[in-house]
């Protein structure tokens, strides 16, 4: 699959603006939000075609916002990349149980979580 | 504890990913700037480079000072580097680095502009090297950081250059010389062999080649020589002058054909065109005799025959052609003249918009603008249609018929009047255009005087009719004044009579009030007839609509309209006016109740009283003349009088009200015949639904006002058994009058005519006649005075009638008759006529 629009979805500010910099600079359109609510809005109305995100998120957690957005015909297709400080095995599971395509534990380095994306651009 | 140690664990994890983003970043600009300096560098070399091999002196300096230089520098001045570098630029120019206009440095610093000098500059030997100098500031946006300058050795190639200039010369100069020879032997050569060519295609080819282009040139031609004499003509030469070629060739001249006038100036180009041809005309006009003696115009181009003194000559028959446009030049001039000096005033202008092409100086006048203001302007951008639309409807018109006759429109002139035009307009065709030829014919002035005259007549009009409906109701109420004298009288009487506590008494009060009811209408019949106002007290409006507020007429119309208001504004200083008090109440209560009717549900009623000077007369319903004016004005805000109505409002019994509920239908005569009889004017304004003002304007008087008579009590006018006597024809009056004085103690008897008056005389003497004016048959009652007169000199008597014939009146008082009374009898009035007139 063709990934040009990638959803950054972090409440972490220096976190999110690394990512859009690295991510703009090599040519994809990145859009970013800071919370959960805003991260679904945003999934709606820019239709992403991939979605890195945050567990840890104000108004509405990353898991939620994961299992609204499988739940909707429009937005299940669109992978979505968990990337969470929180690294205990049964957090991974509730990730993924909420439909998270992949979960990834922080810190991460930009060429991993590169990669990954790369990964689903080989798909 | 479990928990603590997890988010302790996400906590270092998140902390961990920003360190690893952060150092990421750092890496990554590092590289950026190791790229980027890389870059630098060898851009730097490749600056170098270029520098150290150029052959031109590159230095940089700032404050005067080198600070740094090429190779080529060193090189062209023979300094060494270390010998330049932080000396100043006097060491190779005196003039570069000084603060002047005319020095490089300053342009260059003033201008960022390249500047190019040529400059002497010192060489380390003392010598001088010729170097072309360029200046250039170093960061234009920074002065202080200095100037680069560049130079060129120029010495050496001016040198070179002043060489081969020398040496190309004398090269050239050779060439020319050569060149030259060849090209005379060259010219000469080629000469030869033309003429020789020339002469020998001349020969074999001119006859048969001129003949050939003269036959078929179609316009007459001849061939001329010096002296005149026509070698060769063509046929349509013959046509023209009438002469076979046989009879022209060689035998005659061309100066035969031109008319003597035009010869003199003909023979000069002939002679100017042999000496040099570009100072003769190549074409004129002349006229043309031909061997009849007939005139032509002729259109002659002329040439000469190169290589020889002949020349060849066209003619064209333009006779027709001139005779055609001087036609149309006199047509356009006729036109012209006629469209300046009409005394219509007429336009040209466009169709489409409107523009004005040509407007004459009677339009001009007309619509007040210059014609510059006009010309090339569009109606419409001066706003001289007052209303577009009929521009629009004109135009239809023309497009429909081409023309249009008198239509009437209106156009706004310059200082914004409107004026009706009657316009008539054709389209002609004017350089090839159509446009509109517009003639106007202004009856503003026409139709303002027609209206003028309208309203004169329609005034004229009104007159008119209210003065014989004045007479009419005025013989109507002389006998209904009669009739009621006797209902009154007797009634009054009949009361005096009666016992107070009679059962019919009430009968007899209700006949009394009823006639003086019908005698109140007769009143107003009277006043419409302006026979019974007498106008001689002073009067002063403010007094008398204030005495009308306080009686119980104004209080019961305001009873009856609670939801009008009324509003007085009475002006301070009101000046008086000569009039009668009772007539003028009555008018002021007419207006006023008419008003509070005007206005159903409710609204406000205005009574106002001013002083005013008119200047000028003054055109409205009235004519009102130029003086000083009391002016009375009742307006209301109710539903307003309609444009048929307002010519008839002051016509007795036009009434829109219901007959008998309110009024006679004769008020608004009564205060139109008050008006009249006070030599006042009425002015009257209304809107349908908005209400109606009247204007009432009085001749102001400067007299004051009079004490108020002191009402005389009945003793004062009590009878001490004289004797009188009454003359009246009707017997009712008669009987009354008789009856009303031997109430009041006097003798009376009474006859029923002058005539029978006098026989009674002849016998009997009497202290005093009440005589009556108008009596039928028979003498009236100034006829019958005079022959009492003659029969009992200083006979005492009194005049009564039912209305004033104040000229039989006045001529039976300058008689000797003394006051007038005018019926109806009422005992006071007579009783005290006749005591004074006893008494005097």
């Amino acid at each position: 699959m063709e990934i040009q629009k990638i959803l950054v979805v972090d409440d972490d500010k220096p976190i999110s603006s690394y990512l859009q910099r690295k991510f703009a600079k090599l040519g994809y359109t990145v859009y970013v939000a800071e919370d959960g609510e805003e991260a679904v809005k945003q999934a709606f109305s820019n239709r992403p075609d991939i979605i890195l995100l945050d567990v840890k998120l104000p108004k509405m957690n990353g898991i939620e916002v994961c299992k609204q957005l499988k739940a909707d015909e429009t937005t299940k297709s669109i992978p979505v990349l968990m990337l969470s400080a929180k690294a205990q095995s049964f957090e991974i599971n509730e990730g993924l149980e909420a439909g998270a395509d992949k979960y990834l534990c922080k810190p991460m380095s930009f060429p991993d979580i590169l990669g990954e994306i790369r990964a689903y651009e080989r798909k | 504890m479990k928990t603590i140690e997890m988010d302790r664990e996400e906590q270092q994890r998140r902390l961990l990913q920003e360190y690893i983003f952060d150092l990421e970043d750092i890496k990554e600009k590092a590289e950026e700037i190791t790229i980027a300096h890389e870059k630098l560098k060898q851009s730097q070399d490749l600056v170098m480079a270029v520098l150290g091999s150029t052959t031109h002196g590159i230095c940089l300096i700032r404050n005067r000072t080198f600070v740094w230089c090429n190779k080529a520098f060193t090189d062209i001045l023979g300094w060494e580097l270390e010998e330049i570098i932080g000396k100043t630029t006097e060491m190779i120019h005196p003039h570069i680095g000084e603060d002047e206009k005319s020095n490089i440095i300053y342009d260059a610093s003033h201008n960022n502009k390249l500047i190019m000098h040529e400059y002497d500059l010192a060489h380390k030997d003392g010598s001088h090297v010729t170097c072309l100098v360029t200046g250039r500031l170093f960061d234009v946006k920074d002065p202080s950081r200095g100037h680069v300058l560049s130079i060129t050795d120029f010495s050496e190639r001016k040198r070179m250059e002043e060489e081969l200039r020398k040496h190309r010369n004398h090269l050239e100069e050779m060439v020319k010389e050569r060149t030259a020879k060849l090209q005379t032997a060259n010219e000469r050569l080629h000469m030869e062999i033309n003429e020789r060519r020339h002469v020998e295609r001349a020969l074999k080819e001119s006859e048969n080649w001129y003949r050939t282009i003269f036959e078929n040139t179609g316009t007459a031609t001849v061939i001329l020589d010096e002296n005149t004499t026509i070698i060769l003509a063509n046929d349509e030469y013959e046509r023209l002058s009438g002469y076979t070629r046989d009879e022209l060739e060689s035998k005659r001249s061309w100066t035969e054909f031109v008319v003597k006038e035009d010869l003199n100036r003909m023979m000069e180009s002939h002679k100017q065109r042999r000496i040099d041809k570009k100072d003769a005309p190549k074409s004129y006009e002349f006229r043309f005799r031909d061997r009849e003696g007939h005139i032509k115009n002729i259109f002659l181009t002329i040439d000469m025959i190169p290589g020889t003194k002949r020349s060849v000559a066209s003619l064209l028959d333009i006779t027709e052609r001139k005779k055609a446009e001087d036609a149309l030049r006199e047509s356009e001039e006729r036109f012209s003249k006629a469209f300046r000096a009409s005394p219509t005033p007429t336009i040209i202008s466009t169709i489409a918009d409107g523009h004005y092409l040509a407007v004459n100086e009677q339009w001009c006048q007309m619509m007040g603008y210059s014609r510059d203001e006009l010309i090339d302007h569009a109606a419409y951008e001066l706003s001289i249609w007052a209303y577009p639309e009929e521009r629009n409807a004109l135009i239809n018109n023309y497009a429909e018929r081409g023309f249009c006759r008198d239509e009437l429109i209106h156009l706004r002139t310059k200082s914004g009047e409107i004026k009706d035009v009657l316009c008539s307009a054709e389209i002609i065709s004017h350089k090839g255009e159509n446009v509109i030829l517009s003639l106007f014919h202004d009856i503003t002035e026409r139709r303002r005087m027609e209206e003028e005259r309208q309203a004169l007549q329609e005034r004229l009009y009104r007159a008119e009719k209210m003065e014989a409906l004045g007479t009419l109701a005025g013989g109507v109420a002389h006998d209904l004044n009669n009739v009621l004298g006797v209902l009154v009288g007797y009634s009054e009487l009949l009361l005096l009579k009666m016992d107070e506590a009679s059962p019919i008494r009430r009968y007899v009060i209700d006949i009394m009030k009823s006639g003086e009811r019908a005698a109140a209408i007769v009143q107003d019949l009277l006043t419409l007839a302006r026979r019974g106002v007498q106008a001689e007290a002073v009067v002063n409006l403010n007094t008398t609509i204030m005495d009308y507020q306080k009686t119980p007429d104004f209080k019961k119309l305001f009873s009856l309209h609670p939801k009008v208001q009324i509003k007085t504004s009475f002006e301070t200083d009101l000046l008086n006016i000569m009039g009668s008090p009772v007539h003028l109440s009555k008018t002021i209560m007419n207006l006023v109740s008419n008003a509070a009717e005007a206005m159903p549900n409710g609204g406000t009623l205005n009574i106002a009283t001013r002083n005013q000077y008119l200047d000028r007369p003054v055109q409205g319903y009235d004519h009102i003349r130029e003086g000083d004016y009391v002016i009375l004005s009742v307006s209301d805000t109710g539903e307003g009088i309609s444009t048929p109505d307002m010519n008839h409002i002051f016509e007795p019994f036009y009434t829109k009200k219901v007959m008998g509920r309110s009024g006679t239908g004769l008020g608004l005569s009564v205060v139109w015949g008050t008006v009249k009889d006070h030599n006042g004017y009425i002015n009257v304004q209304s809107q349908e639904g908005k209400g109606s003002t009247f204007t009432l304007h009085f001749p102001v008087t400067r007299e004051e006002i009079a004490r108020d008579r002191i009402s005389v009590p009945v003793s004062e006018y009590m009878g001490h058994g004289e004797f009188i006597l009454v003359v009246d024809d009707v017997e009712g009056q008669r009987e009354l009058a008789t009856r009303m004085l031997m109430e009041l103690n006097y003798r009376a008897a009474n006859v029923s005519s002058g005539e029978e008056a006098l026989e009674y005389l002849k016998d009997h003497k009497a202290d005093l006649i009440v005589l009556d004016m108008i009596m039928d048959p028979g003498m009236d009652g100034l006829d019958t005075y005079k022959r009492i007169s003659e029969i009992h000199p200083k006979q005492k008597a009194i005049i009564v009638s039912g209305f004033s014939e104040t000229d039989r009146v006045k001529k039976a008082q300058m008689l000797g008759a003394g006051a007038y009374v005018q019926k109806p009898y009422i005992m006071e009035k007579i009783g005290l006529a006749v005591r004074r007139e006893l008494d005097s």
